[in-house]
């Protein structure tokens, strides 16, 4: 499991249980960015239901555009999610699992829960230093 | 209610061989489906990089908002992929079935060069007939 946030920089990875690792981890993690936004960008492209997009490039902002909430291969399944701050949640799962759209929802909001408490215990630690 | 929207198939070192469009918007140019073939070629190529197990042959579906895309890629490296509706079952038979057409009516072709884009008149033909009874079949279930 991967979580990037909105400049790409990789915030936590864990693994469960990987047999191979083709990579070194500076180039996993870049790849594993960079193929859902490339991915993004091509179902952005490729929709069907909205008008013309302009370009293959960048289409940025979080909720533009249609976005792809998963893959899978025959060894495989990503799920993605992408949160409205730009923070991108990857889950890297046997191939039969299910739809992991809740999953990635819960471990958003645990993510959400525990950063904001840090936040405000570090306010509140301020504050009480003033 | 067309289920499956449009249909590419890639040559080897990812150039778009062939495109044909059976959904009513989303109808792409040649540039864009140019670029957006190659783009899955790498992306493709990038998923079976990225496997945590040995043995991945890349992505064989990808679920978007609003549509579906099935990948099959042949023992020699060509790429079928369509783009459906999402939830539409049995893709990967009718991408069996268009492998067995493209195999007759284009490789069986003594003036089709391989890796070229087709121009055959029979698989069209064929393909078009494919679609139409897969279509049918969805509908009157």
């Amino acid at each position: 499991m991967y979580l990037f946030d909105r400049n790409g920089v990789c915030l936590f990875y864990r693994e469960w249980n990987r047999p191979l690792r083709t990579l070194n981890p500076q180039l996993d993690h870049k790849l594993m960015l960079g193929l859902p936004f490339s991915l993004k960008s091509l179902t952005a492209k490729m929709d069907l239901t909205s008008s013309d997009k302009g370009n293959l490039g960048v289409p940025r902002l979080p909720g533009q555009g249609c976005s792809f909430h998963g893959f899978h291969t025959n060894t495989y399944k990503l799920s993605f999610m992408e949160g409205p701050s730009g923070i991108k949640i990857i889950l890297v799962t046997h191939p039969w699992t299910g739809d992991l759209r809740e999953a990635l929802k819960h471990i958003y909001s645990l993510y959400v829960d525990m950063w904001l408490k840090t936040l405000c215990d570090l306010f509140n630690t301020i504050l009480a230093n003033m | 209610m067309a289920a499956v929207y449009s249909l590419f198939i890639i040559n080897k070192s990812g150039g778009l061989i062939f495109y044909k469009d059976y959904g009513s918007s989303g109808r792409m140019d040649t540039n864009d489906s140019l670029r957006v073939a190659s783009l899955w070629h790498s992306m493709h190529a990038i998923s079976q990089q990225l496997s945590p197990t040995v043995g991945c042959s890349g992505i064989e579906l990808l679920e978007a908002d609003t549509f579906d895309l099935h990948c099959f890629q042949s023992l020699t490296g060509t790429k079928f992929f369509v783009v459906s509706e999402p939830g539409t079952q049995h893709m990967e038979a009718l991408l069996k079935v268009i492998y067995e057409l493209y195999t007759d009516y284009v490789l069986k072709n003594p003036f089709y060069e391989m890796e070229m884009p087709i121009r055959c008149e029979l698989f069209d033909l064929n393909l078009s007939q494919a679609v139409q009874k897969d279509r049918v079949a969805l509908l009157g279930r």
